[in-house]
């Protein structure tokens, strides 16, 4: 039977690293839209990027609390921010975009109630 | 007979024998009977010959004290000047956001509003490495008037207000530190009528005590994570701004002919005309010029990070110099004087934004 260590917990600055990440790749897709769509209304994909930005900043101004879920929380939106970091230069479109988007936001939400 | 003498300087100095009898008198007006002096002074008479072979030390501590005190008080104004760029820059995020928000229809935006009260937050509990970096100018400032005439007042309220920036800023930036009673402990151990070697002690206890807050600061400052907050605020400030002149360039409100015209300067190229035309319709240069954008942006970013590393080292460079005036060792200051040089060409690299 396999013996499944517990991940180990990340500190407090790697998860505002993760944070911070999250909301520079939200601003990243703004402008990859913004530069695949000259002129079109990107106003829902940029209240997803301040959320995103706000989440951090808010977290940047807490402590972390010790709740070992977190590290699985924190490898979720690591793994989203990649996502859309891989899709920066050839994703167009605006709908698909805010999607992606809007995944990334809940998940930056959900490892920030992880800040006290 | 009691003959009183008006005394309007602020340092004299009476050589007796081979001794050296430092006499202060405080800035202003100040009676003196002269019996008691002359009293005083022949007590003092016998001390200071007793002394008369530590004068040399004494005078070397008190040179050297004042050579710290001058590098040291230099080296703070220099690490404040590079600390506070980043507080300047809160404004042009307001702006940048400002301009994003209305842009995308959304004034009023309640995550922009919490984005900008945090970093506004953030940036004032920073601010207060500035504040120590103040405080630590003029606990310099008071040590070199001790060296020089026996300000003793000035390097006493100085020292407490040192310690009690040390430890709010550990408090700001989540590593809160307790300060030791005796870090501010006074220093003083004569009168008005002070010979060399006490004066001598007494700014070798003032060095000990920059040198104790000091090295509380440095271990903050080194511990991993502090940089990351103190330089975070900078990466987000240079995103929004950047952000706001992409979309600036992307309505054809703004030109890359000034990036363009820089970029071709050392080969002797300027840009034509309607360069911005051609831009937006080649991606691929548009995508280049994006691209030294944010590089220029990374540049500030990285600055900010290099005169945090600087004034690191310039704050760890103050330290052997304290232990070598404490030891009566000659100063090396060509490290302090280096890292200072540093931080001046990078404060000059990105000076702050002007704001009206």
């Amino acid at each position: 039977m396999a013996n499944t260590q517990p991940a180990p917990q990340p500190s407090a600055q790697e998860v505002l690293d993760s944070l911070a990440s999250a909301a520079d790749a939200a601003r990243q897709a703004y402008l990859a839209a913004l530069a695949a769509n000259p002129g079109a209304d990107l106003s829902d994909l940029y209240r997803a990027e301040m959320r995103a930005t706000a989440i951090w900043s808010a977290a940047e101004d807490k402590a972390l609390s010790n709740d070992p879920a977190i590290a699985a929380a924190q490898a979720e939106l690591d793994a989203n921010v990649q996502k859309v970091r891989g899709q920066l230069a050839t994703l167009k479109d605006v709908g698909a975009w805010l999607t992606l988007l809007n995944s990334l936001v809940q998940l930056a939400a959900s490892v920030a109630k992880y800040f006290a | 007979m009691n003959e009183l003498i008006q005394a309007t300087g602020a340092s004299h100095r009476i050589s007796i024998g081979t001794g050296i009898i430092c006499r202060r008198w405080a800035s202003g007006l100040r009676f003196i009977d002269v019996s008691r002096v002359v009293r005083i002074a022949f007590n003092a008479v016998s001390l200071v010959l007793l002394g008369a072979g530590f004068t040399g030390c004494s005078t070397q501590t008190l040179s050297s004290g004042a050579s710290l005190a001058k590098v040291g008080q230099t080296a703070a104004i220099q690490m404040e000047q590079n600390a506070t760029i980043s507080a300047r820059s809160i404004l042009a995020l307001k702006k940048a956001v400002a301009f994003n928000d209305g842009y995308n229809k959304q004034v009023g935006n309640a995550d922009s509003k919490a984005f900008l009260a945090n970093m506004t937050a953030i940036q004032g509990r920073l601010s207060q490495f500035g504040r120590w970096l103040e405080s630590l100018s003029s606990s310099y400032s008071a040590m070199g008037d001790l060296a020089s005439y026996d300000a003793f007042g000035n390097f006493d309220s100085s020292i407490g207000a040192l310690a009690t920036n040390t430890a709010n800023f550990a408090g700001a930036v989540g590593k809160p530190i307790t300060i030791p009673p005796d870090a501010t402990a006074t220093v003083k151990v004569a009168g008005g009528l002070v010979i060399g070697s006490i004066q001598a002690h007494e700014v070798k206890s003032a060095s000990r005590k920059i040198e104790g807050l000091l090295t509380n600061v440095i271990a903050v400052l080194d511990e991993p994570g502090t940089k990351k907050q103190l330089v975070a605020i900078q990466r987000e400030v240079a995103g929004q701004i950047d952000q706001a002149a992409a979309v600036l360039f992307a309505n054809g409100i703004s030109s890359y002919a000034p990036l363009l015209d820089d970029l071709g300067s050392s080969l002797g190229l300027k840009s034509i005309a309607n360069a911005d035309s051609l831009v937006v319709n080649k991606t691929n240069v548009l995508a280049g010029l994006r691209n030294v954008a944010v590089e220029l942006s990374n540049e500030q970013v990285e600055s900010q990070e290099a005169a945090y590393d600087k004034s690191l080292a310039a704050l760890k460079a103050l330290v052997p110099l304290h232990q070598s005036l404490e030891h009566g060792a000659p100063l090396n200051l060509n490290a302090i004087v280096n890292t200072v040089n540093q931080l001046q060409q990078l404060a000059a690299m990105f000076p702050p934004p002007k704001t009206k």
